[in-house]
């Protein structure tokens, strides 16, 4: 059955077609999800939010796009409510993920900075930016499908990415003048 | 041939980095930056920027994770269910509340009041004089002056309706009174 059947079949209240839905697409979904909030919880409660919704509001879905795109618009919208309200992500959480053993501690530390600042910069960008940044980059997103996703035409989603790299790259070009 | 500015290189800079260009534009892009250092020096820090992003990717959380989440979200998803019925069963209820508060509504404005209807002297004095006829004047406690008050007319007009089973049965039955005494 493909994901229009289960849809339908979902919506008479099959139960059991929406739980394959669910095997379908909970796991790229979470992923995508943890690769922007990067915390295994809030990642978890995040993609289960998403498929509640998606569930209570499945008889309201049109089907004028994907189910994919629909429930990966509802996560973004989820994404975006949870980014205006999170507290900034401890700094020795950043050092700790970034441990490899080929490299010296004060290359540790100085690729830890880096990341951190990184990390930083793309949480400081405009929601947009940042979201088809991560879209495009994690995702493999053509721009249309991030279009709509996030709205707009592929040609501002285009646009948006390379305000995001430009913005970005000044960032910590800057940064890096600073130390 | 056509000159780039470095407004625009940056622009097809990032644009190969991400999607590649065509050979005229790569042609284009290269020319301009084979003479300036400072677009060749955005390409390397937008390359190096680009890869950092894409390498910091998260792990994959492990299966433990993915079987309490299977498991949660079953649960989450079992009880939206369960309250869905009784959701459904509360929007009906309400739907047939409303309704029947409306048709109540509609009928409450639509009744006519159960007012006397029988309010008009003429007629309660031709009513009067027919009882004095069938079972004799009434009492000096109960005459009728000449001419009546309105109120006192009002006090012994019968409170019914046209429709009023009694009054039809009381017409009736003076119907068959005068029949007998034909």
């Amino acid at each position: 059955m493909n994901d229009v059947d289960l849809v339908n079949e979902s919506r008479r209240g099959n139960r059991a077609a929406f739980s394959e839905l669910v095997r379908r697409h909970s796991r790229p979904l979470t992923m995508m999800i943890l690769r922007i909030v990067r915390d295994e919880e809030d990642a978890k409660d995040l993609s289960q939010a998403v498929f509640l919704k998606a569930f209570e509001g499945l008889s309201r879905f049109k089907m004028a796009s994907s189910f994919k795109t629909w429930l990966y618009r509802i996560a973004m919208n989820t994404v975006k409510d949870h980014l205006r309200k999170r507290r900034p992500v401890p700094d020795s959480d950043l050092v700790d993920q970034v441990v490899d053993p080929a490299q010296s501690p004060g290359e540790r530390i100085d690729r830890g900075t880096r990341l951190r600042r990184l990390r930083e910069a793309i949480d400081r960008l405009p929601e947009k930016q940042r979201l088809t940044l991560q879209l495009r980059i994690y995702e493999e997103m053509d721009y249309k499908e991030i279009a709509s996703i996030l709205g707009g035409s592929a040609g501002s989603a285009r646009g948006n990415f390379f305000q995001a790299a430009k913005t970005l790259r000044e960032k910590l070009v800057k940064d890096d003048e600073k130390t | 041939m056509r000159k780039l500015d470095c407004t625009k290189a940056e622009e097809l800079i990032i644009r190969d980095l991400d999607e590649g260009l065509d050979r005229e534009m790569a042609a284009l892009l290269e020319s301009h930056v084979s003479h300036c250092s400072s677009c060749r020096d955005f390409r390397e820090e937008a390359a190096s920027l680009l890869a950092s992003v894409a390498a910091d990717v998260p792990d994959d959380p492990g299966e433990d994770f993915w079987r309490y989440y299977d498991v949660s979200l079953e649960a989450r998803l079992r009880e939206k269910s369960l309250s869905r019925p009784w959701g459904f069963g509360l929007k009906l209820a309400g739907v047939i509340l409303a309704g029947i508060l409306a048709v109540l509504v509609v009928r409450w404005g639509l009744m006519e009041p159960q007012k006397p209807r029988m309010m008009d002297n003429r007629v309660a004095m031709l009513l009067i004089q027919d009882l004095n006829g069938l079972y004799g004047p009434v009492g000096e406690e109960f005459a009728i002056p000449a001419n009546p008050p309105n109120q006192l007319l009002e006090a012994l007009t019968p409170e019914v309706s046209r429709s009023d089973d009694a009054l039809v049965t009381w017409f009736e039955v003076e119907d068959e009174s005068d029949d007998l005494l034909l």
